[in-house]
């Protein structure tokens, strides 16, 4: 029996689950604007309770490494890390944009995956979406986790002559630069924020196929330095 | 016997500790970043946060290495919550709160300056209350009654920069680099204190401190006088502001009758402080408690010793508590 926690705090809610052998046995997604630290453990604290399950009873833990906002993102990671280390188990990391590109796997589309980066600007992903011969969804990243501006991004997906789905919250945030393209179509509301369970079912999967870390060498996904790393860079040139 | 873990991350010193029954210390590891962020000149909150986080098990686990426990020994975890750099308090109080809930014991959330305080009582906990201490260090200047644990006064405290920021923008002004209070304390031992008379500002108005006047007159000079020595400009800022600390802390100590004057906080390392406030201890028949270094910079014994009176007195902390950059100490009257 695989006995696995997720968790993903990059964005402005805090989503987690439990799984075991592949069944969710709870999951809960919860906004928590700035205050990603008061909401997960609690949380963390009634799942555990609700799925009749102690942290002790855990063979790994999934946790979504972003990109996103750095603080809230550091909840999750550090969080996620602590426990595994902790427990001696396995911590698998998912990008946080296959997290929101996953329930959208069979669409057959180029999936577009956008989360806001504040200052105009996006992180994002690209994947190509079908259905296998045996029946199975397909998934491939086109490109990799990357930021950048959401103008940029869109044309660059208007490049590819491709119908595309946008998904994400940033797809929301920027809804103006999306809107009015055909080719081009924001998915409902309801995939604005990365699910737990959809987490966890992909870290089960990838535990599995052998992605599970030692917990200390998990790192979340910044992409962009830090603002004074960018000022000393100019000031150095 | 309890035995409580203590964790550090309010700004660029990754801690973790272990304590027994909030006087024992069995281990105090400190991963200090001070390279990391010499460059920038200061410490950059966003570096600080990233390497808290990738620095913190590694500290944990050496905190109970040296301890000879393990994770099942431990009664409590506690984290510092406050006050300090947002995104750094949050790596403490997360991994503080994950060990908690896996192990099934309390969280206690700690106040910055309360560990400070309890830092003196770590080092003799059969000092006579109450105690005048003074807290210095790049984040604050404050000197504080302390009359038991979880009871604080504060009797006066800086209204602009905290010392330890003045030592680093004089370094900077000096070209010594960054963090100031080393080198300048280091370098002041070959300079003239009295070369040049800089303010005591509000030596006389209560037991408040303002630096900034002091940071600017030091500025002037070095403008002024470009040929003279950074070790007598060095020597004589240095004692422009151990003066005005020393000068307050006992007449704080008059005022509340303390028989004990106690430094803490990263600039109690200083050698010029901790031998004027032991001088001036003598004079007064007063005694001088300065704490060994690892004591007074931030560490993870001194958040692990509070907690374990504030587990007694409060219980421990709801796991909805997050951190609090801007905790003020408790205090009464
Ligand atoms: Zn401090």
């Amino acid at each position: 029996m695989t006995t696995i926690l997720g968790i993903d705090t990059a964005t402005s809610h805090v989503s987690i689950a439990i799984a075991v052998d592949g069944v969710i046995l709870g999951e809960s997604s919860l906004p928590a604007d700035r205050r990603h630290a008061e909401v997960l453990a609690p949380a963390l604290q009634l799942l555990f309770a609700e799925a009749g399950l102690r942290p002790k009873n855990l063979d790994a833990i999934g946790v979504g490494i972003g990109p996103g906002l750095f603080t809230g993102l550091r909840v999750g990671v550090t969080t996620a890390m602590t426990m595994a280390h902790a427990l001696g188990v396995p911590v698998v990391p998912v990008s946080t944009l296959d997290i929101l590109a996953e329930p959208h796997a069979r669409d057959g589309r180029v999936l577009a995956s956008v989360l806001d980066a504040r200052r105009k600007e996006v992180f994002c992903s690209t994947y190509r979406t079908g259905v296998l011969e045996n029946g199975e969804p397909r998934i491939e990243r086109l490109t990799d986790d990357e930021v950048g501006t959401a103008q940029g991004f869109l044309e660059r997906l208007l490049e590819t002559r491709e119908r595309v789905l946008v998904v994400g919250g940033g797809a929301y945030v920027y809804a103006e630069i999306f809107a009015g393209y055909d080719a081009i179509e924001v998915a409902g509301p309801e995939y604005a924020v990365p699910s737990g369970g959809v987490l966890v079912l992909r870290a089960s999967r990838d535990l599995q196929n052998g992605l599970g870390q030692l917990a200390d060498s998990v790192r979340p996904r910044y992409l962009r330095k830090s603002d004074a790393e960018m000022n000393w860079n100019k000031g150095s040139k | 016997m309890t035995t409580i873990l203590g964790i550090e991350t309010s700004c660029d010193e990754t801690a973790a500790a272990v304590v027994v029954d909030g006087l024992d210390i069995r281990s105090n590891v400190i991963s200090t970043q001070v390279e990391l962020h010499a460059r920038f000149g200061g410490v950059v909150p966003e570096v600080a946060s990233r390497a808290h986080l990738e620095s913190i098990n590694a500290v944990i686990t050496r905190a109970l290495d040296e301890a000879g426990a393990s994770l099942g020994d431990l009664d409590a975890v506690a984290a510092c919550h406050g006050p300090g750099l947002a995104g750094a308090l949050l790596v403490g109080v997360s991994a503080g709160k994950a060990l908690a809930l896996v192990l099934d014991v309390p969280y206690v959330g700690v106040h910055h300056l309360e560990a400070h305080l309890h830092a003196a009582w770590l080092e003799d906990p059969s000092v006579e209350m109450p105690m005048a201490v003074l807290l210095v260090s790049g984040g604050h200047t404050m000197i504080v009654s302390m009359e038991g644990t979880g009871r604080y006064r504060i009797l006066g405290q800086t209204v602009d920069d905290a010392a330890g920021e003045a030592y680093d923008k004089v370094a900077r002004a000096l070209g010594l680099g960054y963090p100031g209070g080393p080198v300048i304390d280091r370098i002041a031992k070959d300079g003239d204190p009295n070369s040049v008379v800089f303010p005591r500002p509000m030596l006389n108005e209560g037991l408040d401190f303002s630096f900034s006047g002091l940071k600017t007159a030091v500025m002037l000079e070095i403008r002024r006088n470009p040929d003279r020595p950074a070790q007598d400009i060095a020597a004589s800022f240095q004692e422009a502001v151990v003066e005005t600390l020393v000068y307050k802390l006992e007449k704080a100590a008059d005022q509340i009758g303390a028989r004990t004057l106690v430094l803490g906080g990263g600039v109690a390392a200083n050698s010029r402080l901790r031998a004027r406030v032991a001088e001036v201890a003598e004079k007064s028949g007063r005694r001088a408690l300065l704490p060994r270094h690892d004591l007074c910079t931030d560490n993870g014994a001194m958040i692990a010793a509070a907690a374990h009176f504030r587990l007694l007195s409060d219980g421990p902390t709801p796991l909805d508590d997050g951190a609090m950059p801007g905790l003020v100490l408790p205090t009464i009257g």
